[in-house]
């Protein structure tokens, strides 16, 4: 295992690395003169003197990309000048509270899709094997943007349940059930897209995992249905789910800009929309790779997880 | 005569695939008193695999379904038992060895595991004695270093110790019917023989009862007491195996013999007969081997032909039994 | 084989032809999808022979009226625009963008896949590589991420879109294309001398076509909301162009006095894609029945 992980490990290095010039590349491409487009249009021309010699701007492109990510891994993301403040304090605040929204939804996706897919599988050709393929189907085909307003309109502002927007510090005044109170709508509309991918995956791969000998083997040694459906059968089924949750965790860090914008809430999606309509780029780039790297890097525990959960992937 | 272990009457299992019914299994009797070893011959899609394991419902259903019949384990009915009382014989009292010892064990989990949770499902055990008891059921089976074993995962055995490990877990709650369906088929030759030693070894320690399913007619000669022939989802032939060997009655019976392969040899498809077997979803009138028989004659082809006594515990589907070409 | 399945099973139909039709026809989610689409594509090719409202023509009196109302069937926006005549001419828009974004990222994602998987060796693992960092970012940010590259706009947002989904195409027409390779005609061909070219475009790619055409299909849908989601967040079409996202945008701000002003346009996009997920689905089924 020690072996799998570590050359896992090492083989997301040139992935991050092609994330980083990729990203690098966004501020070489973007019209125009970067250190005013960074600057903004009030810059003086001391300000913009200072930047270029700071990123190296009026040296060759691979200095440039070695002095822009040699910043980024000392923590240095630059200053943001729309918001004047350094774009690291500015991104960690918004992706925490990305980070809280994803991983609600990321638990609704695992329940939902889970249970869903299971159940399908169990009872296939049965009404409740139609029910939820044609339900992971709508769900897969809803635009998230639309249900989040269709949400509000239904549960906020005809049945008052639910807040309509905003988010308040988990610590703060109001606790934590306030928090879970302003979360349920947003993590819902993010989740159901991603479940029905989970909720047609886990089915296809129950139904196969159904088949297999070992399965008739744990109901020949007298063990209740549930065991042999869990213990057995879902045990294996979810190999083949865990890395495409990690794909699905993309879809839920990027759907969330939608999510972030029709409910106010304060995560790192809706800083990104904002910071491109006010051609804030330090902020824009900052925001990118920091969301890809843990991307990535969720991908990376994704297939751990997966080598842990099956001793033969270790082998491959 | 006493009552038998096991007892099955008209026992019919078909498959529905697409509006097309396949009668895998289509009216078989069966007896296996206690103690007793049965082997259940037949080529591939003779319906042998499907009657035993349709003992415990192990039939995937949808599509399979046993429709008709009864089959009764020491008087208590298991078609129509519940749940709970079939889980009981699952393991239990009947416990199964299957083909392919690469499949049937789960490959996600550790060997102890799958060993004690039989184990802990059909008697009063902790942990740690239930452990112990898998300890022994390897030692039992003769897989070395057993301890060690059983916190490893199956793909770091080879096929035979796997089908040992199968093995041991059948016989961890003391089944009095062991049910292996042609346990050898997937391994080397020189695995076989020492499996098929280790069922026999096994059997005269515990006195279990044994069905074994197989297509090679010498392991029947060296296993079992009884055997009983079946083809395109019938019994065609029942009686002591030294009888069988020595005077088969139904054709089909005689052939498969005659293409056993001599000890050593290993393997061999029984494909020695030309032909094939008759499609089950549209059985013919009459004997369903008529078509590759080499004694057939018109009256073959019509009617029902009846399995009939031709000598004591000796019976036979055959209008001319024991008429050679 | 597990034991004890029936020994006759019957073999499948060959996937093609009068047979493909059938088995599409007997999926009635497949066939209600296909339904719909027709009805939705006819509609908005129609559109300029239609006795619709001026699109653009801004009505102050007849501000957010609602559904049903005289004269605007599907009532009107916070300008007064019809919106039965928005949504319409609004489907040519949003249609004809998403149907070119998967027509673009078809394109060039299988010819990677297809000179990966046809060169192999040093050519297949550069490619493969750029595809892995394409993925190694969350959808939409990339596609974000483009825009901000290349400014907010209809066609920038497809470009975007259309690049964030090469990946698919590329892995599903490269992993072919290997098991391709390796097939007997093609080794036929090329001892025959055929230059690479030619094999690759006369052997290959007919054969790589179903999976170019399934992969379609299941992403077309994706490619149609995630241009309406640009548009949505302003990063797409921009005024006075209107797709469906950017109505959907517009009607955001009359939530609370006017749900019907993005209930209307949603509802299209959620039927559009949910008919040509059914339709997909059943394409799928129909092409490989084993994988049903």
């Amino acid at each position: 295992m020690r072996v799998y992980a570590l050359r896992r490990i090492v083989q997301v290095i040139p992935v991050l690395f092609g994330v980083s010039l990729l990203a690098f590349g966004m501020m070489v491409l973007i019209p125009g003169d970067p250190a005013r487009a960074i600057l903004g249009s009030y810059a003086t021309p001391e300000n913009i003197a200072t930047l270029e010699r700071q990123l190296a701007l009026d040296r060759p492109l691979p200095v440039q990309y070695v002095t822009w990510l040699g910043n980024l891994l000392t923590g240095d993301f630059g200053r943001s000048y729309s918001l004047n403040r350094p774009v690291l304090d500015e991104l960690t605040e918004r992706f925490a509270a990305t980070l809280l929204l994803a991983g609600a939804a990321l638990l609704i996706m695992l329940v939902l899709g889970l249970t869903a897919g299971i159940i399908a599988a169990v009872k296939q050709h049965r009404w409740q094997d139609r029910v939820f393929t044609v339900g992971a189907l709508v769900g897969l085909s809803v635009p998230s943007f639309w249900l989040a307003m269709i949400f509000i309109v239904v549960f906020s502002l005809r049945l008052g349940w639910f807040p309509t927007s905003g988010m308040r510090p988990a610590f703060g005044p109001s606790g934590p059930m306030d928090v879970l109170h302003h979360l349920v709508l947003p993590a819902t509309a993010l989740a159901l897209v991603a479940s029905g991918v989970i909720a047609r995956l886990t089915r296809s791969s129950m139904l196969e995992v159904l088949r297999q000998d070992y399965v008739r083997t744990a109901t020949s040694k007298g063990l209740t249905r549930r065991v042999v459906i869990l213990r057995h059968a879902f045990r294996n089924a979810i190999v083949t789910v865990v890395p495409v949750v990690g794909v699905q965790v993309g879809f839920l860090l990027g759907g969330a800009v939608y999510i972030e914008t029709v409910f106010g809430w304060p995560g790192i999606g809706r800083m990104l929309v904002t910071a491109i309509g006010t051609r804030d780029i330090l902020l824009v780039q900052g925001g990118v790779v920091l969301v890809a790297f843990t991307y990535v890097l969720l991908n990376l525990a994704a297939d751990l997880v997966q080598a842990v959960l099956d001793p033969r992937i270790r082998l491959q | 005569m006493p009552e038998p272990l096991l007892r099955v009457r008209g026992l019919r299992t078909h498959f529905a695939l697409d509006d097309t019914v396949y009668r895998a299994v289509d009216g078989v009797d069966l007896d296996i008193a206690r103690g007793e070893a049965v082997g259940l011959v037949g080529e591939s899609g003779s319906g042998k695999t499907v009657t035993a394991m349709s003992i415990l419902q192990l039939i995937p259903d949808p599509p399979g379904r046993i429709v008709d019949g009864s089959i009764e384990l020491d008087g208590t009915d298991l078609v129509h038992a519940s749940d709970a009382t079939l889980r009981e014989a699952r393991g239990g009292r009947v416990a199964c060895v299957f083909q392919d010892p690469q499949t049937t064990l789960n490959p996600v989990l550790r060997i102890g595991p799958q060993i004690t949770e039989m184990i802990r499902r059909h008697q009063d055990l902790g942990r740690a004695a239930a452990r112990e008891r898998a300890r022994e059921l390897l030692d039992a089976v003769h897989i070395p270093h057993a301890a060690r074993r059983l916190d490893e995962y199956p793909h770091e055995l080879s096929g035979g110790m796997r089908q040992r490990v199968v093995i041991a877990m059948a016989l961890a709650n003391d089944p009095e019917l062991l049910i292996a369906d042609e346990p050898t088929t997937a391994l080397d030759v020189t695995v076989q023989a020492e499996i098929i030693d280790l069922l026999r070894e096994l059997r005269e320690r515990t006195g279990m009862a044994l069905l074994f399913i197989t297509h090679d007619f010498g392991v029947v000669a060296e296993l079992c007491d009884r055997v009983v022939v079946m083809y395109a989802g019938r019994v065609v032939e029942q009686a002591r195996v030294d009888t069988v060997f020595d005077a088969p009655s139904h054709p089909y019976t005689r052939r498969l013999i005659d293409c056993m392969p001599s000890l050593g040899q290993g393997r061999r498809d029984l494909a020695t007969i030309p032909g094939v077997p008759p499609a089950l979803d549209r059985l013919p009138a009459g004997c369903a081997f008529a078509e590759r028989c080499d004694v057939v004659e018109e009256a073959c082809r019509s009617g029902v032909i009846p399995l009939e006594q031709v000598a004591a515990g000796h019976l036979a589907r055959c209008l001319k039994p024991g008429a050679r070409p | 084989m597990s034991a004890a399945t029936p020994p006759t099973a019957p073999a499948a139909p060959p996937a093609s032809g009068p047979g493909l039709w059938r088995r599409l026809r007997r999926n009635r989610l497949a066939v209600a999808g296909l339904v719909v689409l027709v009805i939705v594509v006819t509609t908005a090719l129609l559109a300029p022979v239609m006795p619709l409202a001026d699109p653009a023509a801004q009505v102050r009196s007849d501000r957010l009226l609602p559904i049903g109302s005289e004269g605007h069937l599907l009532g009107t926006d916070h300008l007064g625009r019809d919106l039965l005549s928005r949504l319409i001419w609004g489907a040519r828009t949003s249609l004809s963008v998403g149907v070119l974004a998967t027509l673009i990222a078809a394109l060039i994602g299988s010819l990677i896949g297809l000179v990966a998987g046809f060169a192999g060796r040093r050519v297949d693992s550069v490619l493969m590589r750029g595809i892995d960092v394409l993925m190694a970012f969350p959808y939409l940010l990339l596609a974000i991420g483009l825009v901000a590259v290349l400014g907010p706009g209809l066609i920038n947002a497809m470009i975007a879109i259309s690049v964030v989904n090469i990946p698919f195409f590329a892995r599903a027409v490269r992993g072919t294309t290997i098991s391709l390779v390796s097939a007997e005609y093609v080794d036929a061909a090329r001892a025959l001398a055929f230059s690479p070219t030619r094999i690759l475009f006369r052997e290959v790619l007919p054969n790589v076509l179903p999976v170019i055409i399934v992969t379609m299909s299941t992403t077309v849908g994706w490619m149609i909301t995630e241009t309406a989601g640009l548009s949505f967040l302003g990063l797409g079409a921009q005024p006075p162009t209107s797709d469906w996202g950017a109505m959907l945008g517009a009607g955001r701000d009359f939530i609370t006095r006017a749900p019907h002003v993005m209930i209307v346009p949603g509802t299209a996009i959620f039927v559009v894609v949910i008919s040509l997920n059914f339709l997909g689905d059943g394409l799928r089924d129909a092409l490989d029945p084993r994988l049903k």
